[in-house]
């Protein structure tokens, strides 16, 4: 037997089904087979149409379309006897039956998985033309301020414009790191740049990128004496890092504290970032590391991006980052990379 | 009276080229610009700036090579532009000579800051035997440290880790500048040597270890001395 499937509503091409015991030896034998797909009749040996061809083939019918062409070769050359030919007739009706199932339903996955990318594709366009307008409209309209000159003798208000246009500009910047960053994950070419790093100089660098942004909120840090070094690219857990404090900064109220700390086992090492905020609602935790996924009453402003990076960075150190809600109230969020052995340096005595 | 110190500008977009000018002619110096590699190496031999402002990110050469031509004939300071993520671009600018960098978008403010350390780098080594930085002083005849008043006791690659930032007080320092001179040439791999060494200079120097004020971090490039106020 030989199998010839249509895909996708297109007639089958020559090469036959990995199932199949035979291949058409002929660009004449293969038009036989054409034949039958087109006409949705029987043909070859045994039939009335081109009986001279050395397989018999018969269409796979299903709500009177074609979905293939099954091929047949008897060892007899008197052909099939009657009783072998309607058991013959069942079995193709059941082979369509089941095909035809079959494709109807990778039909509805494919348009469900279409209609989710479209869906996916709308929210990206609409968050990103609105976080890149805001900002370009703040500096456009103060800007334009500033160049038609009726605020010229008012110091104050010029200095006003110009924070203005300079804070949204920043946002801006942040707006465009993160787009970066979720294009070198989706990309797949995200190389790690490993090296054996200091984790409580990973916190210094990345709080005092974050002063203006964290200045409205208390930061706690102790960091422990003796610390393993851990081997991470220190550029991207910085970003992960920075997007879960930026988090925790706009969803906690003023004057909140948010509390860092490190924690080393034998195997891995843990940085725990903890806020004061209201925390999340239980059905959002399962989804805040998706991206574009806002909360339902989020404030106007982000992208949902931040925390799927974070996610994305970290488990691409072969870590893990989780979210919960802590017992008293707020957020808790725990990265744990996987310690090595930290190679040993000379010791030395201080004179 | 002196004229005024000549800095070139090579960066092929116009608004960045206009609001350098602005701010560098604003603060003292006086401006060259080019729009292209090549005119801005032709520039270069033709001004003899003071100072070189170098955007990585050239149309027609690769930034990192109008820096090397450059290199081959002039010592004048210069402060390359490059972007957010472009780590490797930074070092290898550093490593070709450059002596410093700042990321896109900046404010002049850390531009103009750049350049007096450059400025500074550039004079002829005053020979001082003391070194002193806020809150750290540093006797360079007795290799003598004090932080905040107090006495330190350094181990020997402490010491020399500590005299190389001196040396190059307010400059980033790649790892790899830093592991070749402390460890040698061999070593230049061995980052966690310098990840471990600067945690105990940090302690050992620093007023608060958990945030460091004198020895900065620069994420993905290296360290850098920061110039700290008198206290």
């Amino acid at each position: 037997m030989s199998f010839y499937l249509a895909s996708n509503g297109n007639p089958p091409n020559e090469v036959p089904h990995s199932a199949s015991a035979f291949a058409p030896s002929s660009t004449k034998e293969w038009s036989v087979a054409t034949w039958v797909y087109q006409n949705r009749k029987p043909a070859g040996r045994g039939t009335s149409t081109l009986p001279f061809a050395e397989a018999a083939y018969f269409p796979l019918l299903a709500s009177n379309r074609a979905l293939g062409v099954i091929g047949l070769v008897t060892e007899s050359a008197r052909g099939l006897t009657l009783e072998q030919e309607g058991l013959l007739q069942t079995f193709l009706r059941q082979i369509a039956i089941a095909l035809e199932r079959e494709m109807l339903r990778a039909t509805a996955e494919q348009s469900h998985a279409l209609a989710e990318s479209e869906r996916l594709h709308k929210t990206l366009l609409n968050s990103i033309s609105h976080e890149l307008r805001t900002p370009l409209a703040t500096i456009t309209g103060a800007s334009s301020s500033l160049i038609e000159g009726n605020t010229a003798e008012q110091r104050e208000l010029r200095n006003v414009l110009v924070t203005d246009i300079y804070s949204a500009a920043q946002r801006l910047n942040r707006l465009v790191k993160n787009l970066l960053d979720m294009t070198r994950l989706e990309s797949g070419l995200l190389k790690l740049n490993l090296e054996w790093c200091d984790a409580a100089d990973l916190i210094h660098v990345v709080l005092s990128n974050l002063k203006e942004e964290l200045a409205q909120r208390k930061i706690r840090f102790e960091p422990l004496n003796e610390l393993p070094l851990v081997r991470m690219d220190f550029v991207l857990m910085e970003r992960a890092l920075a997007n879960i404090l930026l988090n925790a900064a706009q969803h906690t109220p003023a004057g909140s504290t948010i509390a860092l700390r490190i924690a080393a086992a034998a195997q891995e090492l843990a940085f725990v970032i903890e806020d004061e905020g209201p925390g999340f609602p239980s059905e959002a935790l399962s989804r805040i590391f998706e991206k574009f996924y806002r909360l339902p009453n989020a404030r106007a402003g982000g992208l949902g991006l931040g925390l799927s990076i974070a996610h994305g960075f970290v488990e691409a150190h072969g870590g893990t980052l989780v979210a919960e809600n802590r017992l008293e109230r707020g957020a808790r969020f725990i990265i744990k990379l996987p310690l090595a052995p930290a190679p040993q340096t000379p010791e030395e005595v201080a004179t | 009276m002196i004229p005024p110190p000549t800095i070139l500008i090579i960066d092929d977009e116009i608004q960045i080229r206009r609001f350098l000018r602005v701010s560098l002619e604003a603060a003292g110096y006086r401006t060259v610009e080019a729009a292209t590699g090549e005119e801005g190496i032709t520039q270069a031999a033709m001004s003899r700036p003071a100072f070189i402002i170098l955007d990585l990110g050239l149309p027609d050469l690769n930034g990192l090579e109008v820096l090397k031509r450059i290199r081959e004939w002039s010592r004048a300071p210069a402060l390359v532009l490059s972007v957010q993520d472009a780590e490797q671009e930074k070092i290898a600018a550093l490593d070709a000579g450059a002596d410093d960098y700042v990321t896109k978008p900046f404010s002049v403010g850390e531009l103009l800051a750049r350049l007096r350390v450059a400025n500074r780098h550039a004079q002829p080594a005053q020979d001082a035997p003391e070194f002193r930085n806020g809150h750290l002083r540093v006797d360079l005849v007795h290799r003598l440290v004090q932080a905040n008043e107090q006495s330190i006791k350094l181990t020997a690659t402490e010491y020399d880790l500590l005299l190389l930032f001196i040396r190059h007080a307010g400059k980033v320092l790649t790892h790899r500048q830093i592991l070749r001179e402390i460890w040698g040439p061999h070593a230049v791999e061995e980052t966690q040597y310098l990840h471990i060494y600067m945690a105990q200079l940090r302690k050992k120097l620093e007023l608060n270890p958990s945030q460091p004020q004198l020895f900065l971090t620069e994420s993905g490039v290296g360290y850098r001395m920061a110039l700290l106020e008198e206290s």
